[in-house]
């Protein structure tokens, strides 16, 4: 059997290029992938960043109404969430703190009722899995939208007027496609983040 | 002895090059300081980038636009507007002591985001319907600056304030290095005056506003967002009427009219408690494309500049209308006449 001892290191220099010009190709693609399945992501995180930004900007015993820009060009697809340090069925990522999580949870949970809806499990779970959460030290945190709701009625035909027809406090914000205006009140033991949104009967 | 596996000095010497070549490469990849390039520069770019991109890929490329916060202040030391701008960074004081001075930073922002936004004629958004109705509007927008006056400089200057005219400014100032006036570049360069006009048009747009409640809103922030709005549409002027009435709506909300509304019809939109830009006039600007200026006479002055027909980018022939305009920053305005916002804010 001849002996080949030489036949690696007559190519060692074109396998080291191929070898980095492969990592790079690769690396490329993948800044190319994440762009593409991140920028609701990327938003997202900007959003929560921004709103912690205000909320630790405030003082105890203060409130303030802020403008944010929504995270998708899908109504409602986001949607804010928020667990005190004591509730139970919240994500594991809030375990020991107050948190408030903004997590990809779609519009199917608008108009529950408030004490069951922060319980679902599957927002807990979408949460969990894909959602943006921070923490607070306050021991109470409170998201909610307070929703006038209306039902088309009195006008003439194709001209009917929205009436409104009463308030109804609900859990969470879901977040539009353009802007949305949060209230956001802090005291010592609590902070809450509200909005007001439009539901129909 | 033939050591078969030994490297060569040249093959020790041009491994050595790749290595060190692409470790450069790499080093560029994660260090390059784009510093040199201003947010409206990147704006730009990923404008270009995303109008000269397949229709399929336009959604994946974000626009990396930021609103640029300016604060109009009196102060030699900076600061000011901390109740406009709480909690926010890169904010850009400028120092004011006349009514010029404010008009061309109106001017000056409206023009920029104008130019930096394709001037109307990129197909920069998804498709979105073509009807356009006030209560449901598929139209998108970006926010390119928002502008307020410091509390203490508009408590001093309120005479000063309500003397702006950004339309005359537009109509005789030129912009800085060109030949032209704002109102020629919005528009086509041998115009150098506003249509007259039509009140139709206007009181459309105070119906419009009581019916959404709009007119009670409070705008006690007072600032004034500068914002391009592009919406695809193969009807044009039904979209331009349309727009006119909303826009009309939002800059009514902020605007003393320079076409003869009483004041004091403005001051109970804007409400009470108004400062600084809550009362300053909405730029107007005529409309220079053929397909509007020939109902131009009917459609009167808009507080825009606009531009609709074709797009000049992407694939397949498409119409639509662009639209900048300053409107108070208040969520509903906004939300009126804006059905998705891109951009950071």
């Amino acid at each position: 059997m001849i002996n080949r001892k030489g036949d690696l290191f007559e190519n060692v220099g074109s396998t080291i290029i191929a070898v980095i010009g492969l990592t790079l190709i690769l690396f490329a693609a993948w800044k190319l992938y994440s762009v593409y399945i991140s920028q609701e992501e990327t938003n997202a995180q900007r959003f929560i960043d921004s709103l912690m930004g205000k909320i630790e900007l405030l003082e105890e015993g203060q409130a303030n109404k802020f403008v944010f820009a929504g995270v998708s060009k899908e109504e409602n697809k986001w949607s804010l969430w928020g667990w005190s340090k004591i509730e139970t069925g919240r994500p594991d990522k809030c375990s020991f703190k107050s948190c408030i999580c903004i997590c990809p949870t779609g519009f199917r949970h608008i108009g529950q009722k408030q004490e069951s809806i922060k319980n679902n499990a599957e927002i807990r779970d979408v949460c969990q899995e894909k959602g943006f959460c921070r923490f607070f030290d306050q021991k109470d945190l409170v998201v909610e939208s307070t929703q006038n709701t209306y039902r088309v009625g009195g006008g003439d035909v194709g001209g009917g007027r929205f009436v409104k027809t009463g308030t109804k406090t609900a859990d969470g914000i879901f977040l539009p496609t353009n802007l949305i205006e949060l209230e956001i009140k802090k005291s010592e033991d609590s902070v809450s983040v509200g909005a007001s949104q439009v539901s129909s009967e | 002895m033939n050591k078969k596996g030994e490297l060569t000095s040249t093959q020790i010497i041009i491994l050595v090059i790749a290595i060190i070549g692409f470790g450069i490469v790499l080093a560029a990849l994660f260090l390059i300081d784009f510093g040199g390039y201003t947010e409206k520069d990147i704006c730009k770019l990923s404008v270009l980038t995303r109008a000269t991109s397949p229709e399929a890929t336009q959604r994946v490329i974000p626009l990396k636009c930021k609103s640029s916060k300016i604060c109009l202040t009196g102060s030699f030391f900076g600061g000011g507007c901390e109740e406009q701008f709480a909690g926010e960074e890169n904010i850009e004081y400028v120092r004011v002591s006349g009514k010029n001075e404010i008009e061309e930073v109106i001017a000056n922002s409206m023009f920029d985001c104008w130019s930096m936004m394709g001037e109307g004629k990129l197909d920069l958004f998804a498709s979105v319907k073509a009807d356009f109705g006030f209560e449901s509007i598929d139209s998108t927008c970006v926010v390119c600056s928002r502008i307020a006056v410091d509390n203490d400089f508009a408590l001093k200057n309120e005479v000063l304030l309500r003397e702006i005219d950004i339309n005359e400014y537009m109509r005789t100032h030129q912009i800085p290095g060109s030949s032209l006036t704002y109102l020629q570049a919005f528009t086509d360069r041998g115009v150098s005056s506003y249509v007259k006009s039509d009140e139709g048009a206007i009181t459309k747009a105070d119906e419009l506003g009581e019916k959404s409640g709009l007119a009670d809103t409070r705008v006690s922030e007072g600032q004034l967002a500068i914002l391009f709005m592009q919406i695809k549409t193969t009807e044009t002027t039904s979209v331009l009427k349309n727009l006119l009435a909303a826009g009309a709506t939002g800059a009514g909300l902020a605007a003393v009219s320079p076409i003869g509304r009483p004041l004091a019809k403005i001051a109970k939109i804007v409400v009470v408690g108004t400062k600084g830009l809550a009362l300053i006039p909405i730029a107007i600007a005529g409309v220079g494309l053929g397909a509007y200026a020939s109902s131009n006479a009917k459609q009167g002055q808009l507080r825009a500049g606009m531009y609709c027909g074709d797009f000049a980018s992407g694939e397949s022939a498409k119409k639509g209308c662009s639209i900048v305009q300053g409107i108070p920053y208040d969520f509903r305005v906004v939300n009126s006449i804006c059905g998705s916002i891109e951009g950071e804010l």
